[in-house]
């Protein structure tokens, strides 16, 4: 019996930097997984007649397709479904979410070895991927929105400052091993992909926040982590998955002028950090 | 047999820095007890109380402060200098590799899952991708729901605040229940398989007992109520498991223990940031130190 490559709809949004992660890992191991994308939330413009936003407009989330709410309880992308290969059944009981365990999940489905893991065979090594996943996720990932939605520039200011720590911290444990990359060798890994889609997305900040929202290119201190951008913004599986750069600067817009409806947007209004959104709460 | 075959028959061992109080570190020490004839290692209180005057009432409470100290090993192996930090002791190398450290407790129960070398149902990450997903998705929200919320409701100082915490963490349970109960058996995983899951809650589980001896009878987990009905039975079966029990700090002294949080005199980084008003998994290194 030829073995089956596994097979998923993957319900994503284009935009969307935590999808974006999944995106990366199933492109990483293209040839060992198929999916299928399908844009699962979308926005529509809609008049604001109260002028919450004081823009004239409000923008919703007007739709999440009823596949991804039936799947995923919190209804977020990524939401990665199993179908059955032959008889193309998708099994919405077996949904696997949350972007940095999809990341795993993809990588162990995938039955990769050796180099070709996101998560390194070596527990030592897999437990220092981990850390630092999650890390750069706190430090890097979720100040992001602090820098675009909240309306303080004292506010802004500190995320920034907080995100600038991130980098730092990331560059010092880079400069810990040999080449580019997180991993010696320039082995690709969980690491790499929880950071790189806001790493890509950095570059908003100038656009909507001023020229002293960009990072640093003249610090040493961040050195190690311009040459590792360098490095994944080259990389094939990686340039495959991102977003046109001024399609994204319009659409992030939103969240800049407060008119975006999101989980994430609406957490960071309330006060807490993007990875802290309540489901309920920040519910629209 | 020569000594080199016999040197990788040996079971992996560490130096264990840890404390009997800490219960992210005792989810560290539930994996290894879980694992206990394939790892061993040697406990190393690395943290601890120490009191000394509160010259300047700074805590209001006429008590006095409990500084805490720290042995330089874990302030060498870990830059966070938190508990539970495991430094492999290695032979060949002479002893502990320091800068080998696996740290933050979550990632510490699945490195010692891997170095164990187990399969099948001794994982607490199991080996279909799909139940490791949700072992892992629910590992992460019970350390949100169920876990964080502990330190609001004994640290925080507002009555209301104290309530929210309460009211979170007991949403989270009955989340937990309703989970549980998809699958049979009274543990996260079907066939009694212990799991990354169950260990992420029990260190918090077993100490919800003393919410009623500081805050009183309104903080106590209803044993009436159906939507709780399979945390409880998890607790009953878990709490009864062998290498679980082996674990468990005693429960006087640590409701003693506990006083110095519930009465602000505590000073640590997660009584800090959540004085701070941060809940405790979001802790600043920085900010929290003391």
């Amino acid at each position: 019996m030829a073995a089956t490559v596994p097979k998923f709809r993957y319900l994503s949004a284009w935009f969307c930097p935590f999808a974006h992660r999944a995106t990366i890992a199933l492109e990483h191991h293209a040839g060992r997984i198929n999916y299928e994308w399908v844009e699962a939330l979308g926005w529509e413009q809609r008049a604001d007649k109260n002028n919450v936003t004081g823009t004239g407009k409000e923008w919703w989330y007007h739709w999440k397709a009823d596949e991804l709410k039936r799947a995923n309880p919190s209804a977020l992308v990524p939401t990665l479904i199993p179908v059955d290969p032959e008889t193309n059944q998708a099994d919405e009981s077996k949904a696997v979410y949350e972007s940095l365990v999809c990341i795993e999940f993809v990588d162990e489905i995938s039955k990769a070895s050796g180099k070709d893991k996101l998560v390194p065979s070596d527990p030592y090594e897999a437990a220092r991927v981990r850390v630092w996943a999650e890390k750069v996720n706190k430090e890097c990932c979720s100040p992001y929105y602090g820098v675009l939605v909240r309306k303080e520039e004292s506010e802004r200011k500190e995320h920034f400052e907080q995100l600038l720590k991130g980098l730092r911290s990331f560059s010092a444990e880079l400069a810990k091993t040999p080449g580019p990359l997180f991993l010696a060798d320039a082995q690709m890994s969980k690491v790499e992909l929880s950071l790189i889609p806001w790493a890509f997305r950095f570059y908003v900040f100038e656009h909507y926040r001023g020229s002293e929202y960009v990072i640093p290119k003249d610090d040493p201190s961040l050195d190690a982590y311009h040459e590792w951008l360098e490095h994944v913004l080259s990389v094939d599986a990686v340039k495959r998955t991102l977003p046109d750069k001024d399609k994204y600067l319009v659409h992030i817009g939103k969240y800049a002028d407060s008119s975006a409806r999101s989980k994430v947007a609406n957490a960071v209004r309330r006060g807490v950090a993007a990875h802290d959104l309540d489901d309920e709460k920040d519910e629209y | 047999m020569t000594s080199h075959t016999a040197r990788q028959l040996t079971k992996p061992h560490f130096r264990y820095l840890s404390a009997w109080f800490c219960p992210f570190a005792h989810r560290a020490t539930l994996a290894l007890e879980h694992h206990a004839t394939r790892v061993s290692y040697e406990w190393i209180e690395a943290l601890g109380w120490e009191q000394r005057p509160d010259e300047n009432n700074v805590t209001g409470t006429g008590k006095e402060w409990w500084y805490h100290w720290k042995s330089p090993e874990l302030v060498r192996c870990n830059p966070s200098a938190l508990v539970p930090t495991l430094i492999p002791v290695v032979e060949e190398e002479e002893g502990a590799v320091e800068e080998k450290a696996v740290y933050e407790s979550l990632v510490c129960i699945e490195f010692v899952d891997e170095i164990s070398g187990a399969s099948g149902k001794d994982r607490l990450v199991p080996e279909c991708p799909y139940e490791a997903a949700r072992v892992r998705v629910w590992a992460d929200r019970l350390n949100k729901d169920c876990c964080s919320p502990y330190y609001g409701v004994l640290v925080r100082k507002d009555e209301d605040e104290r309530k929210e915490h309460f009211e979170h963490l007991l949403k989270g349970l009955r989340a937990f229940s309703k989970e549980l109960e998809k699958t049979s058996g009274p543990l996260f995983l079907g066939n009694e398989q212990l799991s990354k899951a169950d260990l992420s809650l029990l260190p918090w589980a077993y100490r919800y007992y003393v919410f009623e001896h500081y805050r009183g009878k309104e903080y106590v987990i209803p044993k009436d109520d159906p939507s709780l009905r399979a945390y409880h039975d998890w607790c009953d079966y878990i709490f009864n498991l062998d290498s679980m029990k082996r674990t468990f700090p005693d429960k006087d002294q640590y409701l003693e223990h506990i006083g110095k949080y519930a009465d602000s005199s505590a000073r640590s980084k997660v009584a800090n940031a959540v004085r701070r008003g941060v809940s405790a998994h979001d802790l600043d290194d920085e900010k929290d130190n003391y």
